[in-house]
């Protein structure tokens, strides 16, 4: 067993993936255990809440045990796990927003589940140990869905743009594009730092 | 090059967190642009301020959880696959006596669930005898020839 394991630690992402679509559960923990953070961390930066990123997380890695056979090895495997991830992020953002608007009037009793802020109110800046932190926190929260995706892999995965362009299924250029318009939402949300700075 | 060229070079390498090693053209246009100087600075800024934003920690059983989420899936799937069987199985069982029943027979008139079923429980029977009656018929034309034969030889 213990032999089993550490084979499993040596292998590539792609290597495991393999296995994992031959059915192998011991290789599909491997990669939980490998990119648990990053996925936790993506859904915490698109849903500004650290419980519903840590569900929608685990929902995320289920999803790709169930699709496993649809993993081509010609795709990176880190491309193919953040395209589920904000796939994933982007619907659960939908349903909930649909949600929102079903149940409006019960409103007041709701958690702050993928309660994104407006611009004049924001429910979980008291929560935040910074002012800055929850600014640039709610600044984030407020981007549409596609720049804050592109955002959120640029800054924070450190993702070329090309591989975000295959993870969100376009090209460089609107990569590029998206990545400007976040940049000056963010500068107006800013300005007053900024003026300050 | 221009204002704008500059802009979108500045954005480039901000994003790819290259802020500090800026190309000599670039920095040769920002020490004489002050549009451009400014827009360099506050880009840089936000970009640093965007390092604010905590990352989280998953919690402990993590890993655990998601197991027991995939090992609960394939018992679902199993589940449905069993399903799947007997229910095709069922349909199967349901076409072959559609058919005793209701198929035109050669037998002559509809029959009953119990007569198919008798009829199938006699259907050895029947073909042996059959073949009884063929070997019968045989043996009598064998003796019919060899009657008329001895009747030849005696003319």
């Amino acid at each position: 067993m213990k032999n089993g394991k550490r084979d499993v630690g040596s292998l590539s992402d792609e290597e495991l993936m393999l296995r994992v679509k031959g059915g192998c559960s011991a290789s599909f923990e491997e990669l939980v255990r490998r990119h648990r953070r990053c996925v936790l961390n993506i859904a915490y930066k698109f849903t500004a809440d650290e419980n519903s990123a840590e569900d929608i997380a685990q929902e995320v890695f289920c999803r790709i045990w169930e699709h496993r056979k649809t993993y081509t090895p010609t795709a990176k495997f880190s491309t193919f796990l953040y395209r589920v991830t904000t796939n994933f992020c982007i619907s659960e953002y939908r349903s909930y927003k649909r949600r929102q608007e079903v149940h409006i009037e019960m409103r007041d009793d709701e958690t702050t589940y993928f309660d994104l802020p407006s611009k004049e109110e924001i429910p979980y800046v008291e929560m935040e140990k910074t002012e800055l932190a929850a600014k640039v926190k709610s600044a984030i929260a407020s981007l549409p869905e596609s720049q804050r995706i592109a955002l959120i892999l640029c800054k924070y995965e450190n993702l070329p743009y090309s591989q975000i362009a295959e993870v969100m299924g376009t090209t460089v250029e609107a990569v590029k594009s998206l990545l400007v318009r976040a940049k000056a939402t963010l500068r107006e949300r800013f300005s007053r730092i900024l003026k300050e700075k | 090059m221009d204002c704008k060229d500059v802009r979108k070079k500045i954005s480039e390498i901000i994003d790819g967190g290259l802020y500090e090693n800026l190309p000599q053209d670039v920095r040769k246009h920002i020490s004489v642009c002050n549009e451009c100087r400014k827009f360099y600075e506050n880009e840089m800024l936000i970009w640093k301020m965007l390092d604010c934003y905590p990352s989280i920690e998953p919690s402990a059983d993590f890993v655990e959880k998601v197991m027991r989420k995939v090992r609960a899936t394939k018992v679902a799937a199993k589940r449905v696959f069993s399903r799947i069987i007997a229910a095709v199985g069922t349909a199967v069982a349901v076409i072959i006596v559609a058919i005793l029943l209701f198929a035109p027979s050669e037998l002559g008139p509809e029959l009953s669930v119990t007569e198919v079923a008798e009829i199938l429980e006699k259907e050895d029977l029947l073909a042996n005898l059959d073949l009884a009656e063929e070997w019968e018929a045989a043996a009598l034309m064998d003796l019919l020839e060899s009657v008329e034969d001895l009747e030849l030889e005696s003319e």
